[in-house]
C-alpha cells in the first residue's frame, strides 16, 4: 500500500479515532459495568440512542480493543478494514436487492462456524462495526456464545444483564439491555450472566418472537448474532434457526472440509449460507482475494 | 462473480500449502526415520575381502595330449570347468567346514543355506588365455574371509595337480593301447598282403610292367615267331625239292649253256634276296606298303626274266646245279640233305617257339577278365596298409611326445603357481556406507515430505477462497487476511528458524556420520553387542 494510500485511509478513520479518544474510558481496557451506567443516559447521545432510547452506552478506547483481539493490529489495520468493507458490501448489496424487489430484507444475520477459535466474534464485530460506520444501517450486535461469552468478556460486560436475562419471563427485553458503542451506530447486547438456564429457552422460540419485533420496530435495524461454533454448542442451531441468514466463518488451512460440510448440513437450507473465509495468507500468486480486498477497500476510502 | 476452472499448477500449490501446514511433524518424522535408517546401516556388518591369485601352466600336461586327438579343448569351457569343480557341492561343504562357517551340528537346512550362501559369495574370475584365475571373497569376519579362500585355494592346488598328473598317465595309456593295437593291425595287413601276393603270384604287377603290356609284348613275339617259321619251312621245302629235283635229272634232256646258267644263278640269287628282303618289310608292314609293292614289281620282272632264260636252269639251288656234272652230282646232293637238316631242325625249333608263344598269349588273354580284379584288391590291400602304418608312426610319435612332456613337468612340478595368498584383511572392503548414510537423508527426507502430504491428504482444509466457493457452491462474502500481533508473528518467526534450523541440523548430522561412519559404526556395533 502507498503512502498516499495509507494517508486516505488515515483521514477516513480521523473522526472515529476522535470520537474514541474524547471517551472517558479511552485509556481503560476494561470497562466496568459502573462505568457505562456513568456513561449510559447522562452522555452525549450517539447516533444509535436515536433507535434505542433507552440503550446505555459505553466505549473502548481502539488499543483496547487491539489488545483484547477485537480490532486489527495496526500493521494490517487499513487491509482489513477494506476487507471488511468488502464483506459488509456483499451484506448490504443483499439487503438492498431484497427491499428493491418488496421482499422482507434478511436483517437477521448470525455468525457461527464449525468449532471454537476460528474468529466468529473476531469476523462478527468487526463487520458489525464496518456496517454501523456506514450509516445506512443501524446494527445490533448480540454475543450469542452463552457458553464462552467471548465477545462480553473481551468488552468487560461480564457483569452487565444481556441475551440470558432478556429471554426470561417478563425480561426487560432484548432492546433495553443492549449498550451503544460509542458514538456509531451500533449497539451491544452481552450475553448476560443467566446463560446457565439460557438455552432451553433459546430453544423455546422466544429469541425469534423478540427478534421480529425489534427488527420490525426499526426498519433499518440488522442484528448480527455471534452465535457459538455449530457443531459444538446446541444453543448455536437454536440462534441459526432464529436468524434469516447465516455466515460461516472457515478459517483457512485450520477448518477441515468434512467439519465445514457437517456445519453446512446441519445448518441445513432453510435459510442462506454465506462464507468467510478466515486468517487467510497470501500466497504470493494468485491474489484475487487481495484484489478484491483492495478494490473495495479504494471504493469505500 | 466468474468462476474459474482451478488449473493443475494451482492445484499443486494450493496441495503444497497444505502440505507445509504439517511441517512440523514432517521434520520430526524425518528425524525419527534418519536416526533408525543409520543406527539400521551402523547394524549392517562390514564386509572385509580376501584374494589369491594362481596361474596354472596347463599347457605343459593337456596340450600336447589332445592335440589333433580329440576337438580342441576350448578356453573359456576349461575357466568354466574350473570354476565348477571348485564350486562343486562337496568342495563347498569342506570349505565351509574347514573355515567354521558350518559346525558338526548345524542342521542339514543351515547346511544348504551356508552352502548356496558360500556359491553366491565365492567369485572365481580369470580366463584360460592369461591362466590367471583369482578367487575372492567377501564375509564380515576378516578371518573367514581369508579361511574361505585358503581352503579353496588349498583345494585347486591339490585337485588340479592330482587331476593334471591322472590326465596324463591316463593319456600315456591310452596312446600305448592305441600304439599295441594299431601294431596289431599294422602286423595283420602285412600278413594279408603278403598271402595275397603269394596267392595271385602270377598276376602281380612288376618289372614287366602290367597285363596290356605283357599282352601286347607276347604277341608280337608270337607274330615274329610265326614269320621266321614261314621263312624257315619255304628254305627246308625249297632245299627237299632241289634234292628231290637232282636225283631225277640226273640226265638232263637240254643242257642249258653255261652262260644261261651263269644268268640264271645271278637272277635266282636276286629274287631269293627280295623275297627275304619282303618277307621282312611283311613283318612290319601290309601289303600296300609302296616298298612291299616295289620289291614284288622286282621280283616279278626277275622272275619274268630268269623264265626267258629258260627252264633247263633249275631256279632253288641253281647254284649247286651249275656245276651239275656227272661226277659232282653226288657231292652236291649231300651238302643239300646236310642243309634240309639244318632246316628241318630250325622249323621245329621254331613250331615250338611259336606254340610256346601262342600258348603264353591264350594265357594272357584268359587272364584278360580276372586281372584288374586282382589289381583292385592288392592296390586296396596296399592303401590299408599305408594308412594303418602312417597312424601307427603318428601315434608312436606322440607317444614319445608325451612321455617326454610328463618327464619335463616332474621336473618342473610348476603346473600351479600361486601369485597371491590370501591373507587377513585389517580395513573393511569398500563397503558404501556413508553412502548409505545419505541414502538414509535423502529417505528421511522423503518420509517427511510423505507425511505431510499424507496428513494434508487426510485432513483437507480450505486455503483458498475458490476452493471454498467451488466446494459447496454457495457465495463467499470476503476474506480476513491474518491479522498477527508482533508477538505472534515472532513467535511463528522462531518456530520457523526452529524448525529450519532442525532441517539444517539433520543435514548436517547426516554428513557428520557419513565422514565419521567407521568409527559411529564401530562404536554402534559394540554398544549392540554388549546389549546381547
Amino acid at each position: 500500500m502507498s503512502i498516499v494510500e495509507k494517508a486516505l485511509k488515515k483521514q477516513s478513520l480521523g473522526a472515529e479515532t476522535a470520537s474514541f479518544a474524547e471517551s472517558p474510558q479511552a485509556s481503560n481496557p476494561s470497562p466496568t459495568l459502573s462505568s457505562i451506567k456513568a456513561s449510559g443516559g447522562g452522555g452525549l447521545l450517539g447516533t444509535y440512542q436515536r433507535f434505542f432510547p433507552e440503550a446505555g452506552r459505553f466505549d473502548v478506547a481502539p488499543a483496547a480493543l487491539v489488545g483484547c483481539g477485537l480490532a486489527p493490529h495496526s500493521k494490517h489495520e487499513a487491509r482489513q478494514l477494506a476487507q471488511f468493507r468488502s464483506i459488509r458490501k456483499s451484506i448490504c448489496d443483499g439487503l438492498r436487492a431484497s427491499e428493491r424487489v418488496g421482499q422482507p430484507a434478511k436483517r437477521i444475520i448470525s455468525i457461527t462456524s464449525a468449532f471454537a477459535a476460528e474468529g466468529k466474534t473476531y469476523t462478527a464485530f468487526n463487520v458489525a462495526r464496518s456496517l454501523a460506520r456506514d450509516g445506512e444501517y443501524q446494527v445490533l450486535l448480540v454475543d450469542g456464545d452463552l457458553a464462552k461469552r467471548r465477545l462480553t468478556t473481551a468488552l468487560g460486560l461480564m457483569n452487565a444483564d444481556g441475551l440470558a436475562e432478556a429471554l426470561l419471563p417478563g425480561g426487560a427485553g432484548l432492546a433495553s439491555l443492549s449498550v451503544a458503542f460509542g458514538d456509531s451506530d451500533l449497539a451491544i447486547l452481552p450475553a448476560g450472566r443467566a446463560y446457565a438456564s439460557a438455552s432451553e429457552r433459546l430453544a423455546s422460540g422466544e429469541l425469534e418472537r423478540q427478534l421480529g419485533e425489534l427488527v420490525d420496530r426499526y426498519p433499518k435495524l440488522v442484528v448480527i448474532i455471534d452465535s457459538g461454533p455449530i457443531l459444538l454448542a446446541t444453543e448455536a442451531e437454536a440462534l441459526v434457526s432464529a436468524s434469516d441468514a447465516v455466515v460461516f466463518v472457515v478459517r483457512s488451512g485450520v477448518t477441515s472440509r468434512n467439519a465445514v460440510r457437517d456445519a453446512i448440513s446441519r445448518i441445513g437450507d432453510a435459510r442462506p449460507v454465506s462464507f468467510v473465509l478466515n486468517a487467510w495468507e497470501s500466497s504470493g500468486f494468485g491474489e484475487q482475494e487481495s484484489y478484491y480486498g483492495e478494490y473495495y477497500g479504494d471504493v469505500g476510502g | 462473480m466468474k468462476t474459474h476452472v482451478q488449473t493443475p499448477i494451482e492445484s499443486i500449490l494450493e496441495y503444497a500449502r497444505n502440505a507445509w501446514r504439517h511441517r512440523r511433524s514432517a521434520i520430526i518424522s524425518a528425524w525419527v526415520a534418519f536416526v533408525v535408517l543409520v543406527i539400521a546401516a551402523c547394524l549392517v556388518p562390514s564386509q572385509y575381502e580376501s584374494r589369491a591369485q594362481v596361474r596354472i601352466n596347463s599347457s605343459s600336461v593337456l596340450e600336447p595330449l589332445l592335440q589333433g586327438v580329440a576337438v580342441a579343448t576350448d578356453s573359456d569351457k576349461q575357466a568354466d570347468l574350473v570354476r565348477r569343480g571348485l564350486l562343486s557341492r562337496p568342495n563347498l561343504e569342506k570349505v565351509a567346514r574347514a573355515s567354521g562357517i558350518i559346525r558338526d551340528t548345524s542342521t542339514p537346512a543351515m547346511l544348504d543355506g551356508a552352502i548356496a550362501n558360500l556359491e553366491k559369495k565365492i567369485k572365481i574370475d580369470g580366463s584360460a588365455q592369461s591362466r590367471v584365475y583369482s578367487i575372492t571373497y567377501l564375509d564380515t569376519s576378516p578371518k573367514a574371509a581369508r579361511d574361505v579362500v585358503a581352503e579353496l585355494l588349498n583345494t585347486f592346488v591339490h585337485e588340479s595337480v592330482d587331476a593334471k598328473a591322472s590326465d596324463s598317465q591316463d593319456a600315456a595309456a591310452f596312446f600305448d593301447q592305441q600304439v599295441k593295437e594299431y601294431a596289431a593291425k599294422l602286423s595283420e595287413s602285412e600278413r594279408r598282403l603278403a598271402e595275397f601276393k603269394k596267392q595271385n603270384i602270377g598276376f602281380m604287377p612288376d618289372d614287366r610292367g602290367d597285363y596290356f603290356l605283357r599282352l601286347q609284348q607276347s604277341m608280337e613275339s608270337l607274330e615274329k615267331d610265326k614269320s621266321e617259321l614261314a621263312v624257315a619251312r619255304r628254305q627246308r621245302d625249297a632245299l627237299r625239292s632241289k634234292i628231290t629235283e637232282g636225283g631225277s635229272s640226273s640226265k638232263p634232256g637240254v643242257m642249258p649253256t653255261p652262260d644261261q646258267i651263269q644268268a640264271a644263278m645271278a637272277i635266282d640269287s636276286e629274287i631269293a634276296q627280295n623275297k627275304r628282303d619282303l618277307d621282312a618289310l611283311l613283318l612290319k608292314f601290309t601289303d600296300r606298303y609302296p616298298q612291299v609293292v616295289a620289291l614284288r614289281e622286282t621280283i616279278g620282272r626277275l622272275e619274268s626274266r630268269r623264265a626267258a632264260i629258260g627252264g633247263g636252269v633249275r631256279a632253288t639251288g641253281g647254284s649247286v646245279s651249275t656245276r651239275d656234272t656227272a661226277n659232282g652230282g653226288a657231292a652236291v646232293i649231300s651238302s643239300l640233305e646236310m642243309a634240309l637238316n639244318t632246316a628241318d631242325v630250325q622249323v621245329a625249333a621254331l613250331e615250338a617257339r611259336v606254340e610256346d608263344s601262342s600258348r603264353r598269349v591264350g594265357a594272357l588273354r584268359a587272364m584278360a577278365s580276372s586281372r584288374p580284379e586282382v589289381e583292385a584288391e592288392l592296390t586296396k590291400l596296399n592303401r590299408d596298409y599305408g594308412v594303418t602304418k602312417d597312424r601307427y608312426d603318428a601315434l608312436l610319435q606322440r607317444l614319445e611326445s608325451a612321455k617326454t612332456s610328463n618327464r619335463v613337468d616332474e621336473k618342473s612340478k610348476k603346473t600351479i603357481e600361486v601369485l597371491e595368498r590370501p591373507v587377513i584383511a585389517t580395513q573393511a572392503a569398500t563397503h558404501p556406507k556413508a553412502l548409505m548414510i545419505l541414502i538414509a537423508l535423502l529417505v528421511a527426507l522423503i518420509v517427511g515430505v510423505l507425511v505431510a502430504g499424507t496428513r494434508a491428504e487426510l485432513t483437507p482444509v480450505y486455503t483458498t477462497r475458490r476452493s471454498l466457493e467451488e466446494a459447496f457452491g454457495l457465495p463467499v462474502l470476503g476474506v480476513v487476511s491474518r491479522s498477527l500481533s508482533d508477538d505472534t508473528l515472532a513467535q511463528e518467526r522462531r518456530e520457523l528458524t526452529f524448525e529450519l534450523s532442525a532441517l539444517a541440523g539433520l543435514a548436517g548430522l547426516a554428513l557428520l556420520i557419513a565422514t565419521q561412519v567407521a568409527p559411529i559404526s564401530a562404536f554402534v556395533t559394540s554398544l549392540m553387542e554388549k546389549g546381547v
